[in-house]
């Protein structure tokens, strides 16, 4: 069977503004480079990384919302129309700053409307209070705006808005900051019920490791715009090869005071966009960097269900 | 003004406020009691809606319209800051007082660049343009943000999250505060960041001795950071005390049940997470007696007509439960 | 930290206030209820016109500048025609005129603001460099050729305060928009397959409109001024019809036969100006967040 959705050498620029970039020749700023990966249907990724690393900008290519796209994204097995309206309605968004991506006008009520009444489609009776119950809300915060709204509620309200027309594929950018643990397991329960009975793809951008841990059946790990390593989200954990990858899970915040010994620290400055690092990108931080990392970018290579890219894998036995 | 060195930077205490809706009256704040000793670092955390980014606008006077103080009293530095004009509060803030918000957005101008905020922000200073410039570029590389020296020129939009929020943090720290409230600013951040920033905030805290207020979902945070945790339900401090011994012996049911649901503490993976159950209580009409009484397990008679008072129980200062010594809840997928 | 929060754009953005709210504290505002009392009684004084038992416009040589009395409450003017009945129609005028442009500058405003903020650049440098090209002009100028092209009238007046007050709207919304065009509820509209229309309609100009109704408030009076200062030119308002400018304007005339007609043109000039000054006032304190109930 096809993937649901499949990209290919996908390349991200952002246009930078000032005549002198343009003189310069270096009016477009490349952010997403090279990444490709299959997604299935029913299947979860999570995409993990560094701020700044471009997830956002990658998860709003693959919706069509914005940035100078190249490469190839195909989805169902056709290319992928972004001009479309069909696309906008198997593919839900749900975006990372929770408050400012609600209209701050409207009420609930209207919000989760907005889908609907875009797509022209017949509104079915009681539909607010149903999506409102599905996410968790009182139906008394329909009548509410906005700024009305604490974090987390409104971070719900926008996963009722992006499950309402029923799509395919979603991306959900960040859907569990700004909820406590609790409400963060009953939308991620959810998200998880939808994909089982509707077999909807899920692609989930996230800070927070202990819930990739538990829903992702497989993660990318993104560093300055390309994915460093990437695999099933078990043997990941158990065996990162990639050094990034193994800093990141380290440094995971834990309450046990005893396992935080064994954290992996990145040393020096995050490199900038503008001058990329020749060879391994991830040279200037690495622990572990030789010559080699220096002159010659990796290739990449696998080890059973994992790829990678780093000429000196990290051992089995590091962080297992 | 004569302070003990002992006496606490902030103290609130037997706060309730409530916001004016349609539907009445939503009482977000009822009776919370909190208090934070100079240079402490202090988590906030706690179900979402139940009350921890109006506490801390209560706190800096930035509540909206449509919310009112009932009554008790928030006490900075020996002044009751409920008492306080706009105008004086203004003096407070960004001068005594520094705030990173959840959402960093709203911190940030659009259309202004990152620099012309940060130079702004120094106002009161008597730096010149230029030294006030510097001064922002180099918090912007303390906050790790890559080429800083070509960054300051840009506009908000252009940052990804994490870095907003990175700058929201470092806006907040130029003014070597007294205490600095912060509500999520680390949400946005990847791990490494997280820690980096954690790092920091310790490193700068303990640098210029300010009290920090953390508002976090994440408990590993502030098993990392804070010295003390207080826990909010339903618009209640239901517990409180010293962070380690809250986390290894929680007295307040529902302080037990949200540790219970932290993916972090589940060593199998699971595809379906435990939860607490059950819904916030309807805030414009609370029942009597316990607030977490329609969710709480142990919950009887007792409960559900009489209101609980704070216990000291177990290692923790404050417990609001009618029975704060019974056996440890678990918590079941 | 405080001034990190850019108090216009927190107003923009994140701060709707209920309309209903809002009309209880401009009423409870003192300021605000004399202004809308003025307001109310300007208004009222237009629909009554029509009830008076006397002729606005009909000469009636026989009764030449009569003074106050119970036939005609201000007396007459210098054609026999009732002051007081011609003031109230007036009314009708000023009001139909200054709001009449006004709205249509407003929605002159909204449409090249919107344009200008949502389109490409290069429309946005052509929009802004004719709006500033505009304001540069001065307004008696800009009437002064434009009426000597169309002839004097009703419709030419508007034409004037549309020229003079549509650029200004214009910018304003403009930099509003672009500062809302980044924002992510936008964003998140278009996710959802929301046009521009949509998402300019219901997205971005409900939450630019509140400032600019406050600005179009404080400019009402300016343009009664216009209009009557054009009226009283002879460049506005055409004799007979009874405007505020024309009626003082042969008052200063007939100044030495009756002082009623300059009170007649005068005042209900004053009260009108008044009114909305002070409503706009009121209005720009209600929602200036600085200002806003703690
Ligand atoms: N509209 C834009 N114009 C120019 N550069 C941009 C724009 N949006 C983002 N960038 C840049 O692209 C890079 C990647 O940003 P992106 O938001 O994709 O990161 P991210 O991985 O989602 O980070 P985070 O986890 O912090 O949200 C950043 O360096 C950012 O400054
Ligand atoms: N301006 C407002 N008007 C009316 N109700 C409000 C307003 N702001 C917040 N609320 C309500 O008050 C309660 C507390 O909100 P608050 O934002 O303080 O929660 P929180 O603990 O910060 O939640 P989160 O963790 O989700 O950010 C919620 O029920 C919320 O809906
Ligand atoms: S008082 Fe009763 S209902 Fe409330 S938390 Fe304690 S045991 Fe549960
Ligand atoms: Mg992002
Ligand atoms: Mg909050």
């Amino acid at each position: 069977m096809t993937p649901l959705l499949s990209v290919r050498n996908l390349d991200v620029s952002y246009p930078v503004g000032g005549l002198m970039a343009k003189l310069r020749g270096a009016d477009q700023l490349q952010i997403v480079a090279g990444v490709s990966f299959d997604l299935a249907r029913g299947e979860t990724m999570a995409l993990v990384g560094e701020s700044g690393s471009g997830k956002t900008t990658l998860a709003r290519a693959i919706a069509g919302l914005g940035g100078l796209v190249s490469g190839e994204i195909r989805f169902d097995g056709a290319p992928l129309n972004t001009s479309g309206r069909q696309i906008r309605r198997d593919i839900a968004f749900i975006f990372q700053d929770a408050v400012s991506s609600l209209s701050p006008r409207l009420t609930v009520r209207a919000l989760l409307r907005e889908p609907f009444a875009i797509h022209g489609i017949q509104y079915p009776e009681g539909e607010v209070e149903r999506l409102l119950r599905l996410v968790g809300l009182p139906a008394t915060i329909a009548e509410r705006r906005p700024h009305e709204l604490s974090g987390g509620q409104a971070r719900r309200v926008g996963v009722a808005r992006a499950l309402a027309l029923k799509p395919r594929l979603v991306i959900a950018d960040e859907p569990t900051a700004g909820l406590d643990v609790s409400v963060q397991s009953e939308v991620l329960n959810l998200l998880n019920d939808l994909r089982t009975r509707l077999g909807l793809s899920l692609l989930i951008i996230t800070h927070n490791l202990n819930i990739v841990r538990h829903i992702a059946d497989r993660m990318a790990i993104m560093y300055l715009g390309r994915f460093v390593e990437t695999g099933d989200t078990a043997p990941v954990f158990a065996h990162p090869h990639h050094p990034y990858t193994a800093a990141l899970l380290s440094a995971n915040p834990i309450i046990d005071p005893e396992a935080r010994k064994t954290r992996l620290y990145l040393k020096g400055e995050v490199p900038g966009l503008v001058r990329r690092p020749k060879g391994c990108e991830f040279h200037s931080r690495c622990p572990f960097v030789q010559d080699l990392c220096r002159s010659t970018p990796p290739s990449l290579r696998e080890d059973g269900p994992v790829s990678y890219t780093c000429h000196f894998p990290m051992e089995a036995s590091v962080n297992a | 003004m004569s302070l003990d060195a002992s006496d606490p930077v902030l103290t609130v205490s037997g706060l309730t406020l409530s916001y004016d809706i349609p539907a009445g009256e939503l009482k977000a704040l009822r009776d919370v009691n909190l208090s934070i000793g100079k240079g402490e670092i202090v988590g906030l955390v706690g179900e979402s809606g139940s009350g921890k980014s109006t506490l801390m606008q209560a706190i800096l006077g930035l509540l909206p319209g449509a919310a009112q103080i009932r009554s008790g009293s928030i006490r900075f530095e020996g002044q009751d800051l409920t008492g306080l004009s706009a105008r004086q509060m203004r003096g407070l803030l960004g001068d005594r007082i520094s705030v990173v918000f959840q959402d960093p957005m709203t911190a940030l101008n659009p259309v202004l660049t990152i620099g012309r905020q940060m130079i702004d922000i120094q106002h009161r200073s008597k730096l010149s343009r230029r030294e006030k410039r510097a001064r922002a570029i180099e918090m912007l590389a303390r906050v790790r943000i890559p080429d800083p020296e070509s960054r300051i020129d840009r506009y908000p939009h252009e940052f990804s999250g994490g870095m907003r929020q990175r700058v929201a943090i470092a806006m907040a720290l130029m003014a070597k505060p007294a205490l600095l409230v912060a509500d999520e600013p680390t949400t946005a951040l990847d791990a490494t960041l997280e820690i980096a920033t954690i790092d920091l905030l310790r490193e700068l805290q303990s640098e210029i001795g300010c009290a920090v207020l953390f508002i976090t979902h994440h408990l590993g945070v502030v098993a990392e950071l804070c010295d003390r945790i207080d826990i909010m339900y339903a618009g209640e401090i239901v517990e409180s005390g010293a962070t380690g011994a809250v986390f290894q012996d929680p007295r307040h049911p529902y302080t037990q049940l949200l540790f219970g649901c932290d993916p972090a503490q589940i060593a199998e993976p699971m595809r379906h997470l435990p939860s607490i159950g059950g819904n916030l209580p309807d805030l414009t009409a609370p029942l009597p007696g316990c607030i977490f009484a329609s969710r709480c397990p142990r919950a009887d008679e007792t409960c559900t007509t009489g209101h609980p008072a704070d216990h000291k129980a177990g290692q923790s200062d404050l417990v609001r439960c009618h029975y704060p010594l019974a056996p440890r809840l678990e918590i079941s997928a | 930290m405080s001034s990190a929060v850019d108090p216009a754009t927190a107003a923009v953005v994140k701060k709707p206030r209920k309309a209903r709210g809002a009309m209880r504290r401009l009423v409870s505002d003192p300021l605000g209820a004399l202004g809308l009392g003025l307001i109310v009684v300007t208004v009222l004084a237009a629909l009554a016109a029509g009830l008076l038992p006397h002729d606005p416009v009909k000469l009636n040589p026989m009764v030449r500048f009569a003074a106050p009395g119970a036939e005609h409450w201000l007396g007459t003017d210098n054609l026999g025609r009732d002051l007081f009945t011609r003031m109230l129609y007036g009314a009708r005028i000023a009001l139909v005129i200054s709001i009449g442009a006004t709205v249509a500058s407003l929605l002159v405003g909204l449409l090249f603001g919107v344009l200008a903020g949502f389109g490409p650049r290069w429309l946005d440098s052509i929009l802004l460099l004719l709006m500033d090209a505009m304001k540069s002009v001065p307004t008696v100028m800009l009437a002064l050729v434009l009426i000597t092209w169309t002839g004097p009238s009703l419709w030419a007046v508007v034409l004037v305060v549309v020229l003079v007050n549509g650029p200004t709207y214009a910018r304003i919304v403009r930099t509003q928009v672009l500062a809302l065009r980044n924002a992510e509820f936008i964003e998140a509209e278009r996710a959802l397959g929301a046009g521009f229309l949509r998402v300019a309609s219901l997205h971005v100009v409900p939450n630019i409109i509140g400032p600019l109704l406050i600005l179009a408030a404080m400019d009402i009076p300016i343009v009664v001024g216009i209009e009557a200062g054009l009226s009283f030119l002879g460049l506005g308002v055409r004799p007979p019809t009874p405007s505020w400018g024309t009626i003082l304007f042969d008052g200063f005339s007939y100044i030495r036969d009756s002082i009623w007609m300059v009170v007649a043109g005068g005042l209900p000039i004053v009260i009108t100006a008044l009114g909305f000054t002070f409503l706009g006032e009121a209005l720009r304190d209600t929602f200036d967040p600085k200002l806003a109930k703690r």
